[in-house]
């Protein structure tokens, strides 16, 4: 597990806009993160983690993801690379997570062509699916 | 899975997928003109074949395939 400052080896995005908080790990194809709610956040808006908040949490899970790939294949010193999100289908927000509740977001790498990879996310709440979302990632060289 | 149900099941998906009329899914067709693929969009294609066929592939390999008809002849000869 990986949290705080080790998360910077993994991930592009600083502060104020770094939206996961723990990374859990990464199989071959899987990834898991985690992130408390804070007041503060910048996508908080009325107590409530925003829509953009939620695809930008689950953007950065996928960045994780890729970055714990990276550095497998690459060596441990590799930077974290630039991503862009390149589409994202069939997005589901249930509702919206408030401050002080925790999220955990699982995804699931279904396919690669060169820079690009698709991922299924599912965000939850405890046992509460809150939102999923197929979202494809451009990775720069 | 005979090769006529391979190109019934690959042209429902294609269609249903990229969002498509059936109709201009034709063995000769382009398939990157007529699905509009691009280097994003080329995943999603890589992505049917997996699920649907259980076919692991790579964008070298689909980026081979010219016609619909050589996308039927690649499942088959990766499912034979």
């Amino acid at each position: 597990m990986q949290q705080g400052e080790e998360i910077k080896q993994l991930i592009p995005q600083r502060e104020p806009i770094m939206m996961i908080d723990t990374f859990y790990g990464a199989t071959e194809t899987t990834g898991k993160s985690g992130l408390t709610v804070l007041a503060d956040n910048v996508f908080c808006e009325g107590g409530q983690l925003r829509e953009m908040g939620v695809i930008e949490h689950i953007a950065q899970t996928c960045a994780a993801y890729n970055g714990v790939k990276n550095k497998q294949n690459n060596g441990e010193a590799s930077k974290p690379k630039l991503g862009y999100i390149g589409e994202i289908k069939k997005c589901q927000i249930v509702r919206l997570p408030r401050v002080g509740e925790q999220l955990t977001t699982d995804v699931v790498a279904t396919a690669q062509v060169m820079n690009v990879t698709l991922m299924e996310a599912t965000t939850k709440i405890g046992d509460e699916t809150i939102a999923s979302c197929q979202i494809k990632l451009f990775e720069e060289d | 899975m005979t090769k006529a149900e391979i190109t019934s099941k690959v042209n429902a998906l294609l269609a249903e997928e990229f969002e498509v009329e059936e109709s201009v899914i034709t063995p000769d067709a382009n398939i990157k003109k007529t699905l509009e693929l691009d280097s994003l969009s080329l995943v999603d294609l890589v992505a049917l074949i997996d699920n649907e066929f259980g076919i692991k592939t790579n964008g070298a390999e689909i980026s081979k395939v010219g016609t619909f008809g050589e996308l039927y002849d690649f499942i088959e000869s990766k499912i034979a």
